[in-house]
Parts: C-alpha cells; structure tokens; sequence
C-alpha cells in the first residue's frame, strides 16, 4: 500500500495554512471582474439600448412627469442580472459600469437592488433633417437604438418613424454633417408657385372647404390656412403643376 | 457508601461524564489535525461540544415506517454500554471494576454500540440504512478477529503460562517489567491494534458503514435532533474508549507516583494514538470498498495478531 | 438549565444540504470550493451533510425546473426546525435567462421562505461564505424564537 500524500500532510501540519482570511482584506474582485453595477443617472440619454440588449430582462423603468420634463427611475435588479456587461458595452455614454465588489448578499429583495433616477427635459420639436445637406451616408440609421430611421442611399430618401423615436439624441451626435436637430416641426401646407399659374380657377372650384380664391383680374392666388383641410384636390386639380404639399411660411 | 462510590464510578469518573468530555476533546483534535494536515485552519477544539448542543436543540422526527422503540433506544444503549466499558480500563493504574476475565467483558461490551447502530438503522425503514448496516455488520466481522488474537496475545504474555484476562494484572505486569509496546514480541499486536482502532471508531479509510455521499449517511440517515446527537456522542466516547484501551494494553506501565499526574499522562497518550492511527490515516487516504476492507482485514492485520500470538505462545 | 449554550450553539455549527433544481452547476461549483483550504468554511463548523434530516441550512440552486418541484418541495418538507434557506446565484430569487419558460417555475419564494438570498451569476465562494454567515446568525435568532 502506498502513501503518496503522507510527507506532505505531516510538512503541512507544522506549516502555517493556505486559508484567507474572514471577512476577505480585499473586498473587491481581481483584474476585471464584473461585479455589482453602479449607475449614473445623470449621464443616461434614455436610448433604451440597455433594456434591449439586457438577456435576463433585468431592467426596469418608471416614468414619473414632473415640472419640465419626467423623471426616469432606472432598477438593475441584482437577482436577475447575469453580470454579462452587455449592458455597459452597449452604453453609448458609459452611465453603466461594473464595479469589483462582489458582496451581493442580502435578507430583503431591496438589498439588491440597484436604482438610479435620470431627469429628462421635455423635447418638444420632432426629429427632422435638413434634406438639402444630407449625404444619406446612413450612420443615423446605424445608430439608432430603436431603429427608427430609415436611410436609402439609391433613391435618396430619410425617414423617421416618430412612434419609435425616443428622443435620446444619439443619432444627432452621429450626424458627420450636423443636419439633424430636434426642430418644431415646419408646419405644412399648399405651396402656391406664381410662375407656372394660369389663373384658371379650377383649383378654386375643386377645393371642397371654399379654402382658395383667385381672381383672374387682378390675378392674385390666396388661401386660408385655417380652412385648408390639406385634402390634395387642389394640387390634383391644377393642370399646370403649380402647387404643391410643402413647408409653408406662417 | 459503596454505592455512592460505585455511583459516582459509573456517572463521574470514569464513567459517562468523564468519557463524554474527552471524548469529545478527542473527536475536535480529530477534526483539528485533520484540518492542518489538508493545509487549512479547521474548526476550534470545542466544535463537537457545539454539534452535540446544537442537535439537542433540533426538533427529533421520526419516520412514519420506522419502529418509535427500538428507534429511540439504540442510541442510549450504546452510550450505555460505552460508558460501562470505561469502568473496566485501567486509568494511569486506577480501575473501577476488576475482575478476572475483564477483557472478555471488555470484548463484549464493545460489539453493543455497533449493534446499537444496526438496530438504530434497521428500525428506521429507509432502503439506504439497510445498505448500511450490512456494510456494518461485515466491518465488525472483520476486525473482531484480530482483535481477538491481539487480546490473547496481551492475555498470555501478561499471565506467563496461564492467560490473564484481568486489565489490573495486565496493568501490574507492565509497572514491573516494562511497557508492552516495547517487548519486541508484541510490536505485531501493536501494529495490529493500531489498525482495529480506526475501523472500530469508523473514520477513514474503514468508514464504509456511514458512508456519506454514497449511502446519505448510511445507518443514520433518518435521525435527528437529539437521537442524532446521541449517537454523534457515541463514536467520540468510542474514540476515547479504543485509544484508552490502546493505551492501558500496551503503554499502561508509567507511574509517576500521583493518581493525577498518571490520569494527566493517560489523556495524553490517547491524544497521542488518535494523531497516529486515527487523523493521519484519516487525511492521507480514501475510504475503502468492503470487499478490499475484509480482505485487509483478515490477511495483513490478522497475520499480524497471529505472528505476535505464535511469538508470545512460543516463549518469547 | 443548558438553553443559552443550545441556542449559541444553533449559530456555531450549522450543517449544509445543499440541493440542485435544475442549475447549471456553475453556482454548486463555488459552493464545493467554499469547502477548500483556501476558503475554509469548517472553521466556522459548517460541514456537508449527507442527508436533509440532519442539516440546518439548505442551499438551494437553479431556477426551479418542473421536473424537480416535486422533488424540492418534499425534500424540503424532511428538514428538521430550525432551518434556515439560502438562495444561491440569482436562478432560484427569479430564474435569471430562463424566465417564463415553460419548464421553469422560478422565483423559489413560492414554495419556501427564503431567509438570505447571494445573488451573482456566479457568486464568488466569499460571497457565499458571507451568505452561510449570515444564515448561522439567522438560525440563532430562530432557535430563541422557537423555545421563548
């Protein structure tokens, strides 16, 4: 019979043992250990890109309005998180990190927990692009958390989808051009071309509201806004192209 | 006046409560040298007294198949049985009770408590518990026989041409002419001895009985709480009872003159046998299967016992 | 007479029955290496039992798989009082990347009282240590509460 392990045991009887101390000196974990999350309420954006990207759906929101704006209660909740750090990679302005400390022991579900309030002013503008500067190099599009733009470069078209649109302003940073802004929308309306008109009066005669007169006389075009119900059976109408759904001056 | 010395025998020293104490003393050292050897701090000396309290305080369930009798009362017959063994082993030349065939009483008292387990397991109803005391059984099949031929070897040297069965002669012969350890003749039982030791007991390497992660424990599976806490108490008192008779038969010849001084020196000596044959062998090895345990048990460590009892029968 | 040392002794020797509800094992590997020289758990006297009738605290891991509900909840039932559950990694407090799937009935707040919860995917083996602490102290006031 053989005792492979008997010098050892006995040379370690006499030496002093290999265990760490309690509780642990150190406290945090080693090189880059992903341990509890700490977050930063004031430099979140509101993209939602965590919430997304997020496995163990371990996130959660609570929109509160207040004066000015809403304030966002953000939850990482510890007792679902995965520690993946998808999360933090993902944060386009780094307001989700991972600590080292991994002391996660608690008796309530509140100790494990991790909150964070962001204010969000109210933006009231929508999204929109200054088409005539875009070059539809489509990194808007790329950017977006939400996936709210749409770019094509072939046929030279920008859309938004404003229903998607959160408002976090990421794509604005990521515009080469600086075309984007979140302006008051331009309103829209009949644009009236004095070049091309004829004054024949049939957009008058087909406006089912009474919205347009024109004399032929005097010949002057006029329209009332309030009352242009924005139908289109003028621009139809016109036989020499000259009106149009466009940004009106007010 | 003989009964309350008689009494005091049985309950004080060295009866129940001086055997429980030690031999919980005994099992934290167990546990303690276990621990330094696997390189790591381990549990203070006193962790078995806070097991036994702690499962006082455990509520006691018993199963619904199980038999309530013998269920409760295997335990407290072992700690009975054990406790009575004591009075018969000489401490630092002090016995209780002396006969003249001690050592066949000793033999018999010492196969109860592994009774006690059997009965204790086989009253629970657990298919697991039966597994385990057949393990039992055949553990105890195996190192009684050499554990015999080592009490004969012992008997006839300690007696010249007769057998002494009597601890106290055994304990005189070894003040006047030498320990027994030390008679060349007698190392083989020693030897043999020291490996009975820990399959009585039931530590590792011979711990095929409780096997913990194979069998859920084995004979003990459906105790709790205070019943538990019993038999727990009874194998420290068993480890302070086989070292002690360890001790008493073959290094039971030191007098120093103060019944203290040799209780003092005794204690030591066990402290010293459950290092050796108990706790190294303990952290050095992996448990055995039984086929391999009775082999060994019935080939090297009774060849031993036999050597030394051919040695002895021939004069030597 | 012995009570006070009874009930001192609840919180220094605690025995562990850890089981696994359908976990992917990552968590019962930290747990078994809270038992190494390094961590050494035993010298607080924490030691593995071999069955649920002779443990304190139960440690349980995973997301509570259909299939080992059963088997939890009476498993559960065999543990003497005073106990005291731990919930190990964050599959048993909320079923972690399994939530809502059809097999897994996670959060373990349905069967049983949890008392400490270490969450982690995996918790660090100190970490668990300090739930295990936690829980002994948690016994302690238990075993008063039972024998006022």
């Amino acid at each position: 019979m053989m005792f492979p392990f008997l010098k050892k045991a006995i040379t370690n009887a006499f030496t002093k043992p290999s265990t760490e101390a309690f509780p642990c000196p150190e406290g945090e974990g080693l090189g880059n250990y992903r341990g509890r999350i700490a977050f930063d309420g004031e430099k979140c954006i509101d993209c939602g890109m965590c919430i997304k990207v997020c496995s163990p759906a371990a996130i959660e929101l609570e929109r509160e309005e207040v004066e000015g704006g809403e304030n966002i209660w953000r939850t990482f909740d510890l007792t679902s998180c995965t520690f993946c750090a998808t999360c933090v990679d993902f944060c386009e302005e780094g307001a989700i990190q991972m600590t080292k400390d991994y002391h996660m022991v608690g008796t309530k579900h509140e100790d494990l927990l991790v909150k964070g309030v962001t204010f969000k002013k109210k933006i009231i503008g929508d999204l929109t692009c200054d088409i005539d500067n875009c070059i539809y190099c489509g990194l808007c599009a790329r950017n977006c958390p939400q996936n709210a733009i749409t770019v094509d470069r072939t046929t030279k078209t920008w859309q938004v989808d404003h229903e998607k649109c959160v408002k976090c302003g990421i794509c604005i940073g990521k515009c080469p051009k600086k075309v984007l802004s979140f302006a008051e929308p331009k309103p829209e309306g009949v644009v009236f071309d004095a070049e091309k008109c004829v004054y024949c009066t049939l957009c008058a005669k087909k406006c089912p509201v009474g919205a347009i007169e024109v004399d032929r006389a005097s010949k002057t075009w006029k329209i009332d806004r309030e009352t242009c119900i924005k139908c289109g059976a003028c621009i139809k109408g016109c036989p020499k192209q000259a009106l149009s759904m466009g940004p009106i001056e007010e | 006046m003989l009964i309350l010395k008689s009494l005091f025998y049985i309950l004080i020293f060295p009866g129940a409560l001086f055997t429980s104490c030690f031999g919980l003393f005994l099992a934290g050292v167990d546990r303690k040298v276990v621990a330094r050897m696997q390189h790591r701090i381990g549990p203070p000396l006193r962790q078995p007294m806070y097991d036994f309290f702690k499962l006082l305080g455990k509520e006691t369930i018993i199963p619904h198949a199980a038999n309530k009798l013998a269920f409760l009362a295997a335990p407290v017959i072992g700690f009975v049985s054990l406790a009575l063994i004591m009075l018969f082993i000489p401490v630092g030349g002090f016995t209780a009770f002396s006969g003249n065939a001690d050592m066949i009483v000793i033999l018999y008292l010492i196969t109860i408590p592994g009774v006690a387990l059997i009965v204790g397991g086989s009253s629970s109803g657990s298919p697991y518990a039966g597994i385990g005391i057949s393990r039992e059984m055949v553990t105890m099949m195996a190192y009684e026989l050499p554990f015999v031929l080592v009490l004969l070897a012992v008997a006839r040297k300690a007696g010249g041409s007769e057998l002494a069965f009597s601890m106290e002669k055994v304990a005189m012969w070894q003040a006047e002419n030498g320990n027994m350890l030390f008679q060349w003749s007698m190392i083989p039982a020693a030897i043999a001895m020291l490996l009975v030791v820990p399959a009585e007991v039931g530590t590792q390497p011979f711990d095929v009985a409780e096997a913990e992660t194979e069998i859920c424990e084995g004979p003990l599976i459906e105790y709790s709480g205070g019943a538990l806490g019993m038999f727990k108490l009874n194998t420290a008192m068993k480890m302070f009872v086989m070292s002690g008779l360890f001790v008493s038969l073959f290094l039971g010849g030191i007098r120093t003159g103060s019944v203290l001084c040799d209780i003092i020196i005794f204690i030591v000596l066990c402290v010293v046998v459950t290092i050796i044959c108990m706790s190294t062998t303990h952290a050095v090895t992996a448990r055995l299967k039984i086929e391999h345990l009775f082999k060994f048990y019935w080939t090297f460590v009774a060849g031993m016992a036999l050597c030394s009892l051919i040695l002895v029968w021939c004069g030597l | 007479m012995f009570n006070k040392l009874i009930n001192d002794s609840a919180s220094k020797s605690p025995w562990l029955y850890h089981i696994n509800s359908g976990s992917c094992n990552g968590c019962d590997i930290e747990l078994v290496a809270v038992l190494t020289p390094r961590y050494d758990a035993e010298r607080f006297g924490f030691k593995l039992a071999g069955t649920p009738r002779h443990a304190d605290i139960v440690v349980v891991s995973g997301p509570v798989t259909s299939q080992s509900r059963e088997r939890l909840i009476r498993t559960l039932a065999q543990v003497p009082e005073p106990k005291c559950v731990v919930s190990l990694g964050s599959c048993p407090k909320s079923g972690n990347v399994f939530k809502g799937s059809y097999s897994v009935e996670a959060p373990l707040d349905n069967f049983v009282h949890v008392d400490v919860s270490v969450a982690g995917c995996t918790p660090k083996p100190e970490a668990i240590m300090e739930g295990l602490y936690k829980a002994a102290l948690i016994l302690k006031e238990k075993r008063e509460a039972m024998h006022k």
